[in-house]
């Protein structure tokens, strides 16, 4: 530690400091006292203080404001302390799901490539670095009030030194199944490791290319990123969603998204899709993918099991090509079949007395609504409706919540209508589709029909001869039927087509909203913070393969897939924990992470100054000890002043 | 108006005390002090031969018995006391001003005045003052009830001016006088031939003379200005930059012991009582109790 002034010019001050003298040399005019007898007086000072210098009295308060002008200069010439420490690097290790990716060879994977960059990164680092690990999961998606991002990577507790041996260090990170975090969110993250921990230099690997802003926070000097090369194309599961009617237990329904880009689909021949509950599986034969879009398919009549895992595979085999996909984690969902609960379900209908032949259905909870009553936003801040039915009426948007259309009127902006026709012919619907199923649609025959128009989130289900009498499709994650005739009332077994085709909108739909809170793979679960989520201890990761699952000081890391039971209120509940993440999956078309701001070179340059110099001032105190002697100053006068009146 | 110093407690105290004198004095009045005058005193003073038309009742029979020879006995007459009490006005009784020389120096004299009127006694002020207009002495006083009259004269006691202690002294000896007690209240810090010319006069006016010297507390002890003071003399309006400092002190100390010392022989010399009072000293306890152990009073 060394002192050193700022501005040494502003000693040049001292030369004015004789000027302090001149009110006390020109200070002649004593005092005056009246004695009773001056003759007792006479004479009586010394010789040597008649003189000029002799009357020059220096008394203590000369000595202190002397210093506090010296103070006072000292400050102007800004005095530092000045210190050296060690140079700190942080290195920013991307563990998102993507980073499991092999490389074009298929011989090693991007995360053992970024291993192994960073070894060379770190051989190029002069000694004496002390050097941190962070790992990006978790990252960001841990509350600010539950854990310090920082602290979530147990890597980066003890610094390393350059030259040490980081491999067992880097061994024991993982690859989590999580997705990356937002751009934000690493921004952040980067943000605090420069300014609030005060680190020099920043290595971020990653297989994302990272886009700088126009105007960052942080120097260009500061931030380094490293992209690793591309990966192998990769198909992978998007949903994975099961469904049980609670009009019919039993019979459970599966739906399998599919995500591919162009590129894999012509590489990778998917072949299969296997369903299985732990004690049995199912295999499903695939045609080929075509489009270049998610694609879902559909199965049904699956064993009663509360939790399943669906694989996608690329051969005939158990394992067959599986290494030419590029990604292995997207390759396999998990699902739990949701608890049979009482669906709540909101009609609106210009003539609501027809939805009570409703009320003959098990497990429903019916809530009748005129037009005029419909309030979207109450609806929608009124969580307790499992679905809403707008029967001859349609609102003005779609409602935020699994709705379906019954016969809406011409003037409807929701949906385009066509022509109507009397009793109109069923000539084609979907096989296999939740909505079609059990329904004998020869025998449904509508009194009045109006044609539907697809749009481009629906699709038809059922035709007829003047067109699409159903239509059914999802947006913004929730699911939407409408139908060109009206089946309402209920007639139950006196027009079972209908009855069947009316249980089957309602199950399609309340079963999409029993599943409307799946977990996803990084996500942080606190015991406190939601009384709805499960709660931790969790007792076991019981299904498909042992998790290793990472809990974090109060919350809880879900970064890997599988099955998690978790307790609550001495309840046990399954939950599935999935990647399903489209940005994860599509390798060959990465999203571009918007940080501050990457630096370039990407390597930290020899150059660089092993320690850095950190200037503390020490202006403050000394102006505080000016105050604290100005005070004594005052404190002083004022005591003789009070001594001279009272002489 | 007395001052707050003379409850009736104090004056009750002051009434049982009298004036002590060493000499005897021609009184004009009976009183309680053994006078000059032979009369019909209890105290026997003396024999002589008996003449026609003398009182048969002061035949001494057991010396006519012995002698053959007729001798009246005489007898000391009692008579009252005349007391002058002379008090410093010179500008000097009124600094250190927060010592308050110039009222202690007024309860001493207005104390020694009860003390005189309470023993029907009689007793007049004089002030030593510059102011020649203003009146400078009273007549005698006679009776307690006349206190109120001598207090009315101190009220308007305002120091001031320098006084020609000589000259002072002579113009109010001059005037009617009665020997008898005097008691001289100043500081005395004037210089000492002055105060041997006054003593002088004094002497010469038959009186028994008792000196009281009144000091400030801080001409005893005065607090250290070492950064200088311009120094004005209370009196003479002289000026002098001084410097106060431990070793000043210390010279005038030596001075100030010096001159109340040489004031002390000189009244021992002149056999003039002399006693001292600081400011800070309790007034009841310098008249009650100090002065009668040195014989002013009894």
């Amino acid at each position: 530690m060394q002192f050193s002034f700022l501005s040494p010019a502003a000693f040049s001050l001292l030369l004015a400091l004789p000027l302090l003298l001149v009110p006390y040399l020109l200070r002649q005019r004593h005092q005056r006292r009246v004695v009773p007898a001056l003759f007792l007086y006479q004479d009586i000072s010394s010789p040597a203080r008649r003189s000029l210098w002799g009357r020059l009295r220096l008394s203590p308060l000369f000595l202190l404001q002397l210093l506090i002008l010296l103070l006072l200069v000292a400050i102007a010439a800004r005095p530092v302390l000045q210190y050296e420490t060690a140079g700190k690097i942080a290195l920013v290790l991307d563990t998102s799901a993507s980073m499991q990716a092999r490389d074009p060879s298929g011989q090693t994977s991007l995360f053992e490539m970024a291993k192994e960059r960073i070894q060379q990164e770190l051989s190029d680092i002069p000694a004496g670095y002390h050097i941190s690990i962070f790992t990006t999961n978790p990252l960001g998606a841990v509350p600010e009030e539950l854990l310090d991002p920082l602290a979530g990577s147990a890597d980066a507790v003890e610094p390393l030194t350059v030259g040490s041996d980081l491999r067992a260090v880097l061994e024991r990170l993982r690859v989590s199944d999580a997705p990356d975090p937002s751009g934000a969110a690493l921004s952040a993250f980067f943000i605090r490791l420069l300014r609030d921990r005060d680190f020099e230099h920043v290595l971020f690997v990653t297989d994302r290319p990272v886009t700088p802003p126009s105007g960052g926070h942080m120097s260009g000097q500061a931030l380094h990123t490293v992209t690793l090369g591309s990966a192998q194309p990769n198909i992978g599961i998007s949903t994975f969603r099961l469904y049980q009617s609670p009009f019919f237990p039993d019979d459970i329904h599966a739906t399998v998204g599919i995500h591919a880009t162009e590129d894999a689909l012509s590489q990778l021949p998917l072949r299969q899709i296997v369903i299985e509950d732990g004690q049995t599986q199912r295999r499903f034969a695939v045609q080929q993918i075509r489009q270049p879009a998610a694609q879902t398919f559909s199965f049904s009549q699956l064993p009663l099991s509360t939790s399943y895992r669906a694989r996608i595979l690329f051969g005939e085999g158990e394992g067959g090509g599986q290494d030419k996909d590029g990604l292995a984690v997207d390759n396999e969902a998990y699902a739990v079949l949701p608890p049979l609960e009482e669906i709540a379900v909101l009609l609106v209908s210009p003539t609501p007395e027809v939805g009570d032949s409703l009320d003959q259905i098990p497990n429903i909870k019916l809530t009748l609504m005129t037009p005029q009553d419909y309030n979207p936003v109450a609806v929608t801040s009124a969580p307790e409706f499992t679905c809403v039915l707008f029967h001859l009426t349609a609102p003005e948007a779609l409602p935020p919540m699994p709705a379906a259309f019954f016969l809406p009127p011409d003037d409807n902006p929701l949906f385009s209508l066509g022509q109507s026709a009397q009793q109109p012919v069923l000539t084609h619907w979907t096989h296999g589709h939740p909505l079609t199923s059990y329904v004998t649609f020869p025998l449904l025959i509508p009194a009045y029909a109006q044609a539907l128009r697809p749009s481009g989130w629906n699709t038809p289900i059922v035709e007829s001869t003047v067109g699409p009498l159903l239509l059914a499709g999802e947006r913004a994650g929730r699911r939407y039927v409408v139908t060109g005739f009206d089946l309402l009332p209920y007639l139950g077994t006196r027009n079972l087509p209908a009855s069947i085709l009316t249980l089957n909108i309602l199950g399609w739909l309340s079963d999409q909203a029993s599943q409307s809170a799946p977990y996803k793979t990084g996500a942080m679960l606190s015991p406190q913070e939601n009384t709805d989520s499960p709660t931790v201890p969790i007792l076991s990761v019981r299904f498909p393969q042992e998790t290793d699952f990472r809990p974090i000081e109060r919350a809880l890391s879900l970064d890997r897939q599988g099955v998690y039971t978790f307790r609550k209120d001495g309840k046990e509940r399954p939950a599935a924990v999935n990647l399903l993440s489209p940005e994860e999956t599509d390798l060959g078309r990465p999203l571009s992470l918007m940080v501050d701001e990457s630096g370039e070179p990407s390597h930290i340059s020899q150059t660089d100054r092993v320690s850095r110099t950190h200037e503390r001032p020490v202006w403050p105190w000394l102006l505080l000890a000016v105050l604290v002697l100005c005070s004594l100053e005052w404190w002083w006068v004022a005591r003789k002043d009070m001594a001279r009146e009272q002489y | 108006m007395l001052p707050p110093l003379f409850t009736s407690d104090y004056l009750s105290r002051l009434e049982t005390l009298r004036i002590q004198t060493r000499r005897r004095f021609l009184g004009s009045r009976p009183g309680g002090h053994v006078s000059l005058r032979r009369g019909a005193g209890l105290e026997f003073a003396d024999y002589r031969r008996y003449t026609p038309g003398d009182d048969l009742r002061y035949i001494d029979w057991n010396l006519y018995g012995r002698t053959d020879r007729l001798y009246i006995k005489q007898f000391q007459e009692e008579e009252d006391l005349y007391t002058s009490l002379f008090l410093d006005g010179s500008a000097s009784m009124a600094y250190p001003a927060q010592d308050g020389k110039a009222e202690t120096a007024r309860d001493i004299i207005l104390s020694l005045a009860h003390v005189v009127l309470a023993s029907n006694d009689a007793v007049k002020l004089s002030l030593l003052s510059a102011d020649t207009a203003a009146p400078t002495t009273t007549p005698f006083f006679r009776g307690r009830q006349r206190l109120g009259n001598v207090a009315e004269f101190l009220d308007s006691y305002r120091p001031a001016g320098r006084v020609n202690v000589v000259q002072s002294l002579a113009r109010q000896l001059q005037q009617s006088h009665h020997p008898g007690k005097a008691v001289w209240v100043s500081d005395f810090l004037f210089p000492l031939s002055d105060v041997r010319t006054g003593l002088s006069l004094m002497r010469d006016a038959n009186f028994d003379l008792v000196l009281i010297q009144v000091l400030g507390h801080e001409e005893i002890d005065p607090p250290l200005f070492p950064s200088g003071a311009r120094l004005t003399d209370s009196e003479s309006g002289a000026e002098s930059v001084v410097y106060f400092d431990t070793r000043a002190k210390q010279t005038y100390m030596q001075r100030l012991d010096r001159h109340n010392r040489e004031l002390q022989s000189s009244c021992h010399q002149a056999g003039v009582h002399y006693a001292r009072f600081i400011t800070h000293q309790d007034v009841p306890h310098f008249i009650l109790r100090e002065l009668p152990e040195m014989g002013l009073l009894m």
